[in-house]
């Protein structure tokens, strides 16, 4: 019963890219949309690779493909610069993962699909 | 616009209900409000279900129930907006109902969740995040809300011991509750040594996956007034409903939910009060730090004051502002597209003196709050007894 990764997902340059989009104002979306509030203009942004931890948990009971993984720390990180991400945080003990911690964003296998064991690549951010 | 009033309320007692199947239960539950108005037909229905197809394979609810119901042809819809599903039933009912489409509107909600396994579940709940930006990267709702409640921690200095308290007192409300899922009260000990789930958040810290529908019988004040005389009259005086990112990361804050927020002061401007004005309420306490978060976010106590509130009694029965009298989420269950209508049912069970041994002493106005994902979507109705 589980959903696969869509095919388009490979051809999604924010999966591999950090590319978002900054408005006039200077708020920054990722993904880009195509319609912004108030009908602002955005250009494409390039996000930092590295940032700093704005929350996190520890997952002990994850979904099904990431239960090999468990227990592993997520979190939402802050890209110098501006723009968020939710990322595994890795390459670290999980009990030593804090607010505040700086982190850079590195391309990651993120999970195996189906009977083939298809691939699927993205980001996972490890200490700076 | 009408005035639109809660003239019929059922359900069914919820848990993990192996025997039954997705439409054994909502025909139960929306017999049982029938009946509870003395109706044998309605005009049109809005079902609220999160996902029938991940759940129990099973969508195109609204025919179905119809159809076993014995309603056909009544208009019917199922809508959905994750967990807040029924709450966005109840709004399209009143709609309907005030704008004068229909007299007569059943509204309610379903879920059936433990057909399938824990990982299934955790998969299924976890589509109503950004399934490519955080379901894809591991994310779970206990880990969502588990990151609320860290930043909630950092932020104000929330405690374990706050967020373990409204398990407790609605653990306490619960007991009380022959319909809840698990109707036992537990000690605070115990809540703080659950199975881990989501740092810090443990496993009596979340909601249960529950099987199980709710019901309510809409109709037009002037008509409940005439036809509608068994019961004291329960009038629908605010509604409000808003939207947020999906993405908790998109969002500014993460301590507050800011769709509850806009929904109550919507339904507050509508109803003519403010948050002083509310007797008690229901609210979405998915997981604990939610219940915090919410009180807040609806004016019910000042950011950070949530946690506090909840240790120092102000949130249980005997307190100022009693919330989730029904066990809420955590001790009644959460069969997620059901819930925005149970909160309906015990709103009105309180206001019609009702609810049995965890009954309130008179209350006049009560507050619902439903939300859906980690509060992408929120639905708030303020409820009177006249």
């Amino acid at each position: 019963m589980k959903i696969r990764s869509p095919r388009y997902h490979r051809e999604t340059p924010q999966r591999y890219r950090l590319e978002a989009a900054k408005t006039e104002s200077g708020k920054v979306f990722f993904p880009p949309r195509a319609y912004y509030p108030g009908g602002e203009k955005a250009e494409p942004f390039r996000m930092s690779d590295k940032g700093k931890v704005l929350t996190y948990t520890v997952i002990h009971t994850p979904a099904a493909e990431y239960s090999d993984l468990a227990p592993f720390a997520l979190g939402i990180i802050e890209l110098d610069g501006g723009g968020r991400i939710t990322s595994q945080i890795v390459d670290v003990d999980p009990s030593k993962v804090k607010i505040g911690m700086r982190v850079k964003v590195e391309f990651r296998r993120i999970r195996t699909e189906g009977d083939e064991g298809l691939l699927c690549y993205g980001y996972k951010v490890v200490p700076e | 616009m009408r005035e639109v009033a809660v003239v019929g309320i059922g359900m069914h007692k919820w848990g993990e209900l192996w025997g039954m199947s997705i439409r054994d239960m909502f025909t139960i539950a929306a017999r049982n409000a029938m009946d509870d108005a003395g109706v044998n037909n309605i005009d049109s229905m809005y079902i609220g279900c999160m996902s029938g197809g991940l759940f129990a394979g099973q969508e195109h609810l609204a025919s179905l129930m119809a159809d076993y119901l014995g309603v056909l042809p009544a208009a019917a819809a199922r809508v959905e907006s994750a967990c807040a599903s029924a709450g966005l039933a109840v709004r399209q009912g009143w709609m309907e109902v005030a704008s004068g489409i229909s007299d007569v509107v059943l509204v309610g909600g379903v879920e059936k969740m433990t057909d399938i396994t824990g990982e299934e579940a955790t998969f299924a709940l976890s589509t109503a995040a950004d399934t490519e930006y955080e379901g894809y990267n591991g994310v779970t709702f206990p880990g969502l809300y588990a990151m609320m409640a860290r930043s909630h921690m950092h932020k104000y200095g929330t405690t374990l011991e706050q967020l373990s308290h409204v398990s407790v007192k609605n653990h306490a409300n619960g007991a009380l509750n022959p319909e809840a899922q698990y109707p036992f009260p537990v000690s605070l000990e115990t809540v703080m040594n659950s199975t881990m789930v989501a740092e810090p958040l443990r496993l009596l810290h979340c909601s249960p996956i529950t099987d199980g529908a709710a019901a309510v019988i809409l109709c037009p004040v002037e008509i409940a007034k005439k036809e509608f005389k068994d019961h004291p009259l329960v009038v629908i005086t605010g509604s409000g409903h808003a939207t947020d990112t999906l993405a908790l990361h998109s969002r500014d804050d993460f301590t507050t939910i800011k769709s509850a927020t806009i929904a109550a002061q919507k339904a507050y401007r509508m109803a003519g009060v403010g948050p002083e004005d509310i007797d008690f309420a229901e609210v979405h306490d998915c997981f604990t730090i939610a219940e915090i978060m919410v009180t807040e976010s609806i004016g019910f106590f000042e950011a950070g004051q949530g946690g506090p509130a909840a240790e120092n009694g102000i949130t249980s029965r005997e307190g100022a502002k009693p919330i989730n009298t029904s066990g809420g989420l955590k001790s009644k269950g959460h069969p997620v597209g059901a819930t925005g209508a149970a909160q309906i049912i015990e709103i009105t069970r309180q206001l019609r003196g009702e609810a049995g041994k965890r009954q309130l002493d008179n209350p006049r106005r009560g507050l619902a709050q439903n939300m859906g994902g980690s509060g992408g979507s929120s639905l708030v109705h303020i409820l009177e007894v006249k």
